[in-house]
């Protein structure tokens, strides 16, 4: 008993100590070092493409960190996306936890991630992911949207791949919220393939509605699978059909998952209006 | 009134590129989004620009008074008479 209380109290110690030092080191890195790396630099592509190194080496650091003090089990430096260093292409991905954008942008490179609008104008962070060219996720309006969609293929014109996170915020135990046209709008636009991808984490942790402190004992396996390459037409009807083929394809992921921990896939019925959405 | 109303119903069908509805099927104060017609944020984004380029109106600057004006095809026409009508008086 004393031995499971001391357990317990070593691994919310070490979670805490990862967030606490995620946020001190994004400061430390966007306050610090991003300058030094930076300073006197003209050419915003230099800076943008340094930002973006900075960012991942960061994560992969961090995730280092993580993986050292048994949160969790997965390594970034192994998994080597297909498409990486390649054609530019429109990634999608389900969004179970809060580790997910992390173990993205360190496993890829040449990706601009569509980043959640509060963490993207935040002071830590989000000032290594403004000079990172990462874009601001604030689709709350029209006139935002057109420009997450102008920003989205100007990076696609400059050689980055996009992440998009369609549902817009993290998605519900064992579920998956519906999904956003915007990834595929700009896909169809751009002319580029959408390359899904499924994140599981087992057992169930960070996720929607599961504060940090909640986190199992167990060390935390996550799942990065890249599903096969889509191209979607142009126009509204391919735009939508490809919007529904891919959200069913992680559906499926997702309902697989959660049959083998003896859970039936939660509703898609959640309100967007959470996220900012304008509809 | 009505006549806008219909001029209305086309655009959103040919702007939209709508295939799996016509003009006709379109109800007056069926809602555009979610339940009714069931067009999204992007389509949103589409007609407000089509609407602007047609009319020669510009649309307001207050999201809520744009979500209320594209509730369905009778507001429309309701706000697109307004900024038509405060256009032409001097």
């Amino acid at each position: 008993m004393r031995f499971q209380k001391l357990r317990r109290f070593v691994k919310l110690t070490f979670v805490g100590l990862c967030f606490l030092v995620f946020w001190a080191g994004s400061a430390v890195f966007s306050w610090l070092a991003l300058p030094f790396f930076v300073a006197f630099r003209k050419d915003k592509e230099l800076v943008a493409r340094r930002a973006q190194h900075i960012i991942r080496v960061g994560f992969e650091l961090f995730f280092g960190m993580v993986r050292g003090l048994g949160v969790v089990d997965h390594d970034t430096r192994k998994h080597h996306p297909q498409h990486r260093e390649t054609t530019p292409v429109v990634y999608v991905a389900n969004h179970p936890t809060l580790f997910d954008v992390i173990i993205l942008m360190a496993s890829y490179t040449n990706v601009c991630c569509v980043v959640k609008s509060s963490v993207y104008n935040g002071h830590a962070v989000g000032r290594i992911l403004r000079y990172g060219s990462q874009i601001d996720g604030d689709t709350s309006t029209p006139a935002q949207i057109q420009r997450v969609l102008n920003e989205c293929a100007d990076r696609i014109a400059r050689g980055y791949s996009v992440l998009i996170f369609p549902e817009g915020t993290r998605s519900p135990k064992f579920g998956l919220n519906p999904f956003g046209r915007i990834a595929f709008e700009v896909a169809s636009r751009a002319g580029v393939a959408v390359v899904p991808i499924f994140l599981s984490c087992d057992p169930p942790a960070l996720m929607r509605g599961m504060p940090w402190h909640s986190m199992p004992n167990e060390c935390l396996h996550y799942e990065v699978a890249e599903l096969p390459a889509a191209h979607v037409g142009k126009g509204r009807k391919h735009v939508l059909a490809a919007q529904s083929e891919i959200e069913a394809l992680l559906r499926d992921r997702v309902a697989g998952f959660a049959m083998n921990h003896g859970e039936s896939v939660a509703s898609n019925d959640a309100s967007r209006e959470d996220v900012g959405a304008y509809v | 009134m009505s006549n806008l109303a219909q001029q209305l119903k086309e655009l959103i069908v040919e702007a939209l590129m709508l295939e799996d509805v016509t003009a006709s099927e379109i109800e007056d104060e069926m809602p555009l989004f979610r339940e009714g017609l069931g067009l999204d944020s992007i389509d949103a984004l589409e007609l407000g620009i089509a609407v602007e380029r047609k009319f020669g109106i510009k649309l307001s600057e207050s999201e809520d008074v744009n979500r209320e004006a594209f509730r369905s095809v009778k507001s429309l026409a309701s706000y697109i008479t307004a900024q038509q009508g405060a256009g032409a008086t001097p």
